[in-house]
């Protein structure tokens, strides 16, 4: 998408925004004032992991600086893009082209590692967002559903202070699931945990976040309400109902009146082209070898994703990339082939290649598309948003050691940005190497429920709006309790404490 | 779409190529626990009665096949039209995704029972545009209510509204319409004439309410002596009958025995029990349910390899087509519909047939059988070995070179015979079966997963299963010798001999070695845990929810004692219909 001189925003497939409608450039907003941005949330998630260190992350004699934290000292340094010929990079994976990405760009990431989950978690999809129990091989008795960070936002008046221009309070796409919230939202005691649907389609996704200008002659309220009485008739009525048939009705029943809700959203960006090309109709037998379509399917995406949050209809996306084998050409069985050997040479190689790919085409299109938005109280639309890459697992594929994250954003200004930051203690190995074909070294490090706390409070929580036990960052906390996990027993008391704090180097 | 190939293998990776890898010598760091024995018996116990349930949603394909036969019924010159322009609204409705204990493993998308923010949108969004379409001309008015919605006269309006509430939305609300109905349901109406727009929004409350997109249900009678029980009415009889074997709407003539309560007898009941499982529209529904309990979603494209040169040295002159994963499925599927729905097959036949019932010459070629054409005497197999459901073609293929005895064990163990495995430890790192040019797949997994913590559950209770069917290659064709090709050349290294016997341990301490997998078939039905298994999938899909093998256990012993039997599926099949938790509810705790 290129910022014209006319101010329009031009995407893929025909869309065109108008930028001087969008509410941040209002003029009568402009009147009284810069308004204060929004805040927006970004989470991408990609499968499996199995990237190596230093194919992700820069040299580590540029972590300079250090500072006790939990019982160690935690690390960070600048984050400094390095040119080499037509390509510009902080690492072999985290690379583009040098027109693309800039030192400015990189100022405005964080690059972490040493963020675990202290308990196997294996293959699993919600676990990215604190729904620790979407995982296929969850050891954890008791481990229950819980709703992911992304749902407890879209649900919190706090972070959603007006909803008057909000058709979707998330953006839930990609193919496969990563957004949990309630059965209920309005009666989170009283419901149960479902995942929330997602969508593949651009268009689909246009059509939910771009409300079109009202029909003047259209004068007929909409049946909404006596939907909902209806509902509400069954409910109260006389009819013999089971206490869990009443629940299930209220469940219904509070999506209506989320949709009456909407239905009363007249917002608007003006004049707006829709799109005519859909990211689905890229679909074919050989897709998943092409690496073409994908950074078209990804811009077609990140086009209607960042008109969402220009228009202001939705502060809140997750996005699941369910598909290992994006930005790849690999013919054959990706995953036992590729991401069940990735420490070998070969498969390393194509891996990071997919890697590469999906930083440069997903994550940094993303980036430079809401940093070309200019926000009314200055900055642009990327520096609102908390914007984050994580993936299945760390770099030993179904173990969430080491857990790498790329931030992008400072969240309103919250948060710092601009560095490389190393969470891992150094005198705690998980892995130690031995017998993997790379030698690949891990460390433990801090919990990742501190990363998704952080998040929340980098969104304007405050750590009781999400908490599920005190001091213990965002999602439930589970131990790994068999002897065979490579971070059994080692995760310390002060590690543990720290898990409700804002992790160190971020805030502002 | 691509994904539906290529996400299954990431959700079932480490179980399916099982446990190698970073063992790092350390033996004694413990492995999962092996399942103990699963239970092939039910104790039906006075006073067990089932759970109660929330509230069950029609399914998506519910929702869309009553949407269609309530068109049918409305405009029936034009419903198909009708419903082709509802194609954009009704793609917003989300799919359901298969759902279960294991969903990869004896799930339906029938549990699958999510409200999401979407569905409710998306059906409100359908009901209005069903509103819309049904009223967009005075003719089609004309034709949906009469005549007397769109005459000059309004004297007759509220007549005429009063008489399509009534027909119409005893259909779309599965029940008799009350006065209490007519005046809510007419709310829409602005004023007299009753215009069009008025007409289109009394359609879209309907379409709309509560009791058009779930079950509903407030019983009729109390059950003496279980407290909180109720038979259903007979309206809710005619819903339930209805949407298990038909998945939609009752017909007209279960409305009229529902209307006049007579279904709620016992003689009727059962002679609509009959008349419906004989209906061809059960034949759709007992497919689907056999499509979703043996589709293995572990299976890769079968042209995923083409040009690669082990997968080219394996396949020879023959060249899979994109359809052929799909076309042995639905093998796997014509041969259970045949022996439950074509002939008075029983569950032995599942497990021992030797027919083929490939309907297209690529399937039929690996078979070396000749088509068949879907209505006489299906082909018989060539080979002695291939004989029952396991050794059939969507049941071994792999679309790789290699075959999966680990995925073919897990398969058999979790899906046909439901018993649980734990997950892998963390260290399970699972690693691809590469040919190595030197050892058989057997060899190799063996290998891999025979010692240290693996073997808890590797050697006991998941390879053998797998090993049993060794004896077909990765493309499902018979085979003495298993070719040793090296992965990386695709050259021809060597044949050596299959080696398909094992101890499966179909049940805990049987120590018998089965020769191939005839031997397993046959332990398998002689156990009782394939019936058993069974009983417990289609109670599964019956009711959409998960069986409790406790509280549901005396319609589980039912099913599964006339399948120990003998009886044919078909009676075992519509069998489920009469039993009490079929004709009852829980409406406490």
């Amino acid at each position: 998408m290129q910022i014209s001189r006319r101010m329009l925003l031009r995407g893929l497939g025909g869309f065109a925004l108008a930028l001087p409608f969008l509410p941040s450039l209002d003029s009568r907003e402009a009147k009284a004032g810069p308004p204060a941005s929004p805040r927006r949330f970004i989470a991408l998630r990609t499968e499996h992991g199995g990237i190596l260190g230093n194919n992700l992350y820069p040299d580590s004699a540029t972590l300079t600086q250090s500072m006790p934290y939990a019982g160690y000292d935690v690390r960070r340094g600048d984050l400094k893009v390095a040119v080499s010929g037509t390509r510009a990079g902080l690492s072999p994976a985290l690379t583009a082209d040098k027109s693309r990405f800039t030192q400015p760009l990189a100022d405005k990431m964080n690059l972490m590692r040493g963020l675990d989950m202290p308990f196997y978690i294996g293959h699993h999809r919600g676990g990215s967002l604190g729904n620790y129990k979407d995982s296929d091989q969850a050891m954890i008795a008791g481990m229950m559903p819980h709703p992911t960070c992304d749902q407890v936002l879209a649900w919190s008046p706090k972070f959603y202070d007006n909803l008057s221009t909000i058709l979707m309070r998330t953006m839930v796409v990609g193919n496969g699931k990563l957004s949990w919230g309630w059965s209920n939202p309005m009666d989170p005691a009283n419901s149960t945990v479902e995942d929330v649907q997602a969508t593949d389609s651009s268009l689909a996704l246009f059509n939910k976040i771009y409300s079109p200008p009202p029909d003047p002659g259209m004068k007929r309220p909409a049946i909404a309400d006596l939907v909902l009485e209806d509902y509400k008739r069954l409910r109260n009525g006389d009819r013999r109902l089971s206490s869990e048939d009443r629940n299930r009705l209220d469940d219904h029943i509070s999506r209506l009146d989320e949709l009456q809700r909407k239905l009363s959203v007249s917002a608007s960006c003006g004049n707006v082209t829709p799109p005519t090309k859909d990211s689905t109709s890229l679909y074919s037998d050989t897709f998943f070898r092409e690496p073409e379509k994908h950074k078209e399917y990804w811009q077609l995406m990140n086009d209607v994703i960042v008109a969402g949050l220009v228009c202001d209809t939705s502060r809140i996306v997750t996005v699941h990339a369910g598909a290992a084998d994006w930005f790849s050409d690999y013919v054959g069985d990706w995953h036992h082939e590729i991401a069940h050997e990735s420490h070998k040479p070969d498969p390393q190689k194509v891996l990071l290649a997919s890697k590469q790919g999906f930083f440069e085409w997903v994550f940094l299109d993303l980036m430079e598309k809401l940093d070309a938005v200019p926000e009314a109280g200055g900055g642009t639309l990327l520096d609102s948003c908390m914007m984050f890459w994580t993936e299945e697992s760390g770099p030993y594929t179904h173990d969430p050691i080491s857990l790498p994250v790329l931030t992008a954003g400072g969240a309103g200004g919250w948060m710092k940005t601009g560095s490389y930051i190393d969470y891992g203690n150094q005198a705690v190995i998980g892995h130690d190497g031995n017998g993997d074909p790379a030698s690949e070294v891990t460390h433990i490090g801090l919990l990742y429920n501190q990363f998704l706390g952080t998040t929340m409070q980098a969104m304007g929580l405050a750590p009781a709006d999400y908490e599920q036990t005190p001091g213990t960052g965002y999602g439930p906390f589970y131990e790994e309790t068999a002897t065979w996990f490579a971070g059994y027993g080692k995760y310390t008391d002060k590690v543990k404490k720290a898990a409700g704090e804002v992790l160190p180097f971020l805030k502002a | 779409m691509q994904s539906r190939v290529l996400f299954p293998p990431l959700l079932l990776a480490s179980l399916l190529l099982g446990c190698v890898g970073n063992l790092a010598g350390d033996d004694s760091t413990p492995g999962p626990t092996p399942p103990g024995p699963s239970t092939s018996t039910f104790a039906c116990k006075a006073g067990l009665t089932p759970a109660a349930v929330p509230l069950r949603r029609l399914s998506r394909l519910q929702y869309l096949n009553t949407l269609g036969d309530l068109l049918k019924y409305a405009l029936p010159d034009e419903a198909a039209a009708v419903m082709t322009g509802l194609d954009p609204v009704l793609a917003a409705i989300p799919v359901d995704e298969k759902q279960g204990p294991a969903k990869h493993f004896g799930g339906f998308t029938r549990l699958a029972q999510a409200v999401s923010q979407e569905q409710v949108e998306g059906s409100y969004a359908v009901a209005n545009s069903v509103g819309a379409a049904l009223t967009s001309t005075p003719a089609r008015l004309a034709k949906v209510a009469g005549a007397c919605a769109t005459d000059a006269d309004t004297s007759n309006d509220v007549a005429c509204l009063d008489a399509f509430i009534t027909s119409f939305g005893e259909r779309a609300l599965h029940r008799a319409i009350t006065p209490a109905d007519l005046a809510f349901y007419k709310k829409p109406v602005t004023g007299s004439p009753v215009a069009a727009a008025d007409w289109a929004d009394v359609i879209g409350l309907l379409l709309a309410a509560p009791e058009f997109l779930y079950f509903v249900e407030s019983g009729k009678d109390a059950v003496p002596g279980v407290k909180d029980f109720y038979t259903m009415s007979a309206y809710e009889l005619a819903s339930r009958l209805s949407y298990h074997f038909w998945q939609t709407m009752p017909d007209e003539e279960l409305l009229t025995h529902a209307r006049s309560g007579d279904l709620s007898e016992d003689a009727v009941f059962e002679a609509q029990v009959k008349r419906m499982f004989a209906d061809p529209r059960t034949r759709a529904t007992i497919t689907s349910f056999y499509d979703e309990w043996l589709h293995r979603d572990d299976v890769a494209e079968l042209t995923s390899r083409l040009g690669t040169p082990a997968f080219d040295t394996l396949r020879g002159s023959f060249t899979p087509g994109v359809d052929l994963r799909q076309r042995m499925f639905g093998e796997l599927v014509d041969m259970a519909t045949y022996y439950s729905l074509d002939s008075k097959g029983t569950i032995d036949d599942l497990y021992t047939s030797r027919k083929s019932f490939a309907k297209a010459a690529d399937l039929a070629q690996i078979y070396g059988v000749p088509v068949w054409d879907g209505k006489g005497e299906p082909p018989t197999f060539v080979e002695p070995e291939r004989e029952g459901l396991l050794t059939r073609a969507g049941m071994v293929a792999t679309g790789s070179v290699n075959t999966r005895p680990v995925m073919k064990g897990v398969f058999i163990r979790r899906a046909l015979l439901c018993d649980d495995l734990p997950p892998p430890p963390a260290n399970a790192n699972a690693k691809p079966l590469e040919p190595t040019g030197d050892l058989t797949a057997r060899q190799e997994i063996a290998a891999l997963t025979e010692t240290g913590i693996c073997a808890g559950c590797h050697a006991t209770v998941i390879n053998a299963l797998g090993y049993s069917t060794e004896n077909f290659d990765a493309l499902g064709r018979f085979r003495t010798s298993e070719m040793l090709i090296d992965g990386m050349t695709g050259v021809l290294k060597g044949m050596k001999p299959v080696d398909t016997a094992a101890t499966p341990h179909v049940k805990s301490g049987d120590e018998r070695v089965a020769k191939d997998s005839r031997d397993v078939s046959k332990w398998m039905l002689e156990s009782g845990k394939a019936q058993a298994c069974f009983a417990r999938v289609y109670f599964r899909f019956t009711f959409g929810r998960a069986e409790s093998v406790t509280r549901d256990a005396c319609a589980l012993a039912d099913l599964d004692a006339e399948l120990e039997k003998g009886t044919d599926l078909g009676a075992v099949l519509s069998r489920v219909a009469l039993s009490p938790a079929f004709r009852q509810r829980n409406f406490g705790e």
